[in-house]
């Protein structure tokens, strides 16, 4: 059960993340899915954002999102980050047309 | 004079845990970021000379985004007077503020390199090269590298960079040998590190260093630390495991304490000590005026034995037991990530759990903690908050013993009093303060499973902190109150204090004493009301005022020093008026029901 949800993820990974893949939309990182993945490809200015592994592109994945308008929570390098919604707004990430989104991105 | 070495590296590297190791001293160390807001100085043997070694607070990069790694940047500029305390006592352990003594320019750096965390590692090693001091890299986790199933190399770290690497386990001891051998070599030496086009700071260079020393295994699986790191940071399951731990933990606390209270302390005390004691004073000081002072209603030797050692050690001991365990084991940053979108609500970030939480200990490290934080608004609303409404363990030491036996009830009410009283000063605050919210970036750390050894240490040296911070003043204060009693000048000041304590809270005139002493120790607001022979509603007033009345003067002073006079009077100025205003209305009001 497990190994099959990780195949299954790692094809999602693989669709969407390759850099010359066919056609990558665009989305704030805000609008992702747990479990969805994503690139990084505009960063806002923050002094803590590269060196927490946020950088234009790297590939994140994410966790989890927090309740009551908590924060969202990012896996990126193997480690997990806490971002705030709002800061999440102005990150924009690539992905393919099987990640998952929001449809309602700023609900 | 001797010679200065700097540790530094990201936050929550084991820096404290290594720094405690080599200098065999004992600073606070805890499983997230932001621990060390102070750095500490101790001496480190080194072959046949001595060196002092500087912990210094962890930054990300030597841009200084908060005020906790302005220090470190200042440090290793050596623009900054370091101070020390003196033999070999460090600066920041809980309490004590440090005297200055400058410490001079480094000689070298010692720099940690998280295993867990290569990037962010190298990105801030690779700007501390630049500062040409003589230099040993430590890789320290190295034990973690190989659980999530990655090599590090670290000898063609060492060949990049031309300084010497050595891989250590911290917590365990591991490498640590090896390290203070390669520690002397380089003092002899005073090779610095070699800078080149590749070691130039920044991402490029970072990752291209990464290729040569990483080598990735094939593991694509989550560990299970990685499971559960995840499955307590998700709202589902984390939220619901959130409320069984808090319950535990707070089971664990008051449970703990009433049992090391009832079963072993109190009859020790009581059985033991006190007869033995009254028997030697009894003989040596006749009847009278000077008897009392040591044995009589307000005795010192009585009360102020029983109250700090039978009736609040038990609580300190529990507390920081389950504390100490939660801030190592890596829990505490996730609950504050899932509780962050309420106490944005009421202007506080999911970091500001944390010295909210510290504040159930103890004010002074909490509020030292708050530095940790990014705005001064978050920081303030945090102070005031932890001042007001969050009974120091002291406090809840004795709530449960003056309200446990007669009201559980109300020992309810009051925690819930304080509770809806702090949401509401922050709520307050959060209007009236000028400032931005900050945007939330963290780290969050791996969850640990904390080591027993470190864990007693830790407990027992906040042990000692509290017998002697605050039991041996509390015996003082008590013989001061004996003083007060015998002579009859408590009674002057009942007279005096009459409008307010009686007429206003409706309390025995003697509970004019408890406000005076509250002011040096805040648990004195609530102990001497246990022999008062009080009613309920009384007994809710009481400890109502006890809660919110003023925090003591040593966590005056570290609020004078961590903000300024202004704020410490204006926290002064609210708590004192709070106390009465609200303990007034809850006597105003019961009056009229009873």
């Amino acid at each position: 059960m497990e190994a099959a949800y990780k195949q299954k993820d790692s094809q999602v990974y693989l669709k969407v993340a390759l850099p010359d893949s066919k056609n990558p939309e665009t989305a704030t990182l805000d609008s992702l899915l747990p479990a969805s993945e994503g690139r990084v490809t505009r960063i806002p200015d923050h002094p803590l954002l590269p060196i927490l592994g946020i950088r234009v592109g790297k590939y994140l994945k994410m966790v989890a999102r927090q309740r009551f308008g908590g924060p969202l929570i990012i896996k990126v390098n193997g480690r997990c980050v806490a971002v705030s919604r709002s800061l999440a707004r102005r990150i924009i990430i690539e992905h393919g047309p099987a990640a998952r989104l929001e449809v309602e991105p700023h609900g | 004079m001797d010679k200065t070495v700097l540790l530094m590296g990201l936050p929550n590297v084991g820096k404290s845990v290594l720094f405690n190791r080599l200098t065999g001293l004992n600073v606070k160390a805890a499983n997230y970021g932001g621990t060390t807001v102070e750095y500490a100085v101790g001496k480190m043997d080194l072959g046949n000379t001595a060196v002092n070694l500087v912990d210094v607070p962890g930054t990300y990069s030597l841009q200084a985004t908060n005020q906790a790694e302005a220090v470190a940047v200042k440090m290793l500029e050596s623009s900054v007077a370091v101070s020390a305390g003196s033999s070999g006592q460090t600066c920041h352990c809980e309490s004590n503020p440090c005297s200055a003594a400058s410490l001079g320019k480094p000689s070298s750096v010692i720099f940690i390199v998280d295993a867990g965390n290569m990037e962010g590692s190298l990105y801030l090693l690779l700007q501390v090269v630049q500062k040409r001091l003589p230099m040993v890299v430590v890789l320290n986790r190295s034990d973690l590298a190989r659980e999530k199933g990655y090599k590090i190399d670290h000898r063609a770290l060492s060949r990049e960079l031309g300084v010497p690497v050595v891989p250590t386990v911290a917590v365990t001891g591991e490498g640590i040998e090896d390290l203070k051998k390669a520690l002397i070599k380089v003092a002899r030496s005073e090779t610095l590190p070699v800078i080149a086009e590749s070691n130039m700071a920044g991402w490029t260079q970072v990752e291209s260093l990464l290729c040569k020393i990483l080598k990735k295994g094939q593991q694509d699986f989550n560990t299970p630390r990685e499971r559960w790191g995840e499955l307590l940071t998700k709202p589902w399951p984390g939220l619901a495991l959130a409320v069984i731990i808090i319950a535990f933990v707070f089971g664990a606390v008051v449970g703990l304490g009433l049992l090391l209270r009832q079963q072993i302390l109190l009859p020790f005390f009581r059985y033991l000590i006190f007869p033995n004691i009254e028997m030697v004073v009894v003989q040596i000081i006749p009847e009278g005026f000077i008897q009392n002072i040591f044995i009589g209603e307000y005795g010192f030797l009585i009360k102020g034995i029983e109250w700090p050692f039978a009736l609040v050690l038990p609580y300190v001991i529990s507390f920081y037991f389950t504390l100490s365990f939660l801030e190592d084991s890596g829990y505490m940053p996730r609950l504050g990530i899932l509780l962050e979108g309420l106490l944005n609500r009421i202007g506080l970030k999911g970091t500001g759990f944390i010295p909210l939480l510290l504040g159930y200990g103890c004010a002074i490290p909490a509020i030292l903690s708050t530095r940790a934080l990014n705005t001064k608004k978050e920081r303030l609303i945090a102070t005031t908050v932890i001042c007001l409404a969050i009974p120091c363990i002291a406090q809840t030491g004795s709530f449960i013993a003056l309200l446990s036996a007669s009201s559980v009830v109300v020992m309810i009410a009051v925690f819930f009093l304080g509770f809806i009283a702090m949401i509401t000063a922050a709520l307050i605050l959060n209007r009236l303060l000028e400032g931005e919210p900050s945007e939330t970036l963290v780290d969050i750390p791996d969850l640990l499973l904390p080591r027993v050894e470190v864990l007693l240490k830790k407990i027992w040296l906040r042990i000692k902190n509290f017998v002697v911070d605050g039991a041996l003043p509390m015996v003082v204060a008590v013989a001061a109150a004996a003083v007060f009693y015998e002579t009859g000048l408590m009674v002057i000041l009942g007279e005096f204090m009459r409008p307010l304590v009686v007429v206003w809270l409706g309390l025995p005139p003697e509970a004019s004493v408890p406000l005076i002493l509250g002011v040096f120790r805040r648990e004195l607001t609530v102990l001497p009301l246990l022999d008062m022979d009080l009613n309920t509603l009384q007994l809710f007033t009481g400890a109502t005022v006890g809660l919110f009345y003023v925090p003591c003067v040593a966590v005056i002073a570290s609020i004078t020093r961590e903000f300024n006079v202004k704020t410490a009077m204006g926290i002064l100025l609210v708590t004192t008026l709070g106390a009465f205003l609200i303990g007034g209305i809850i006597y105003q009001l019961g009056r009229l029901f009873i």
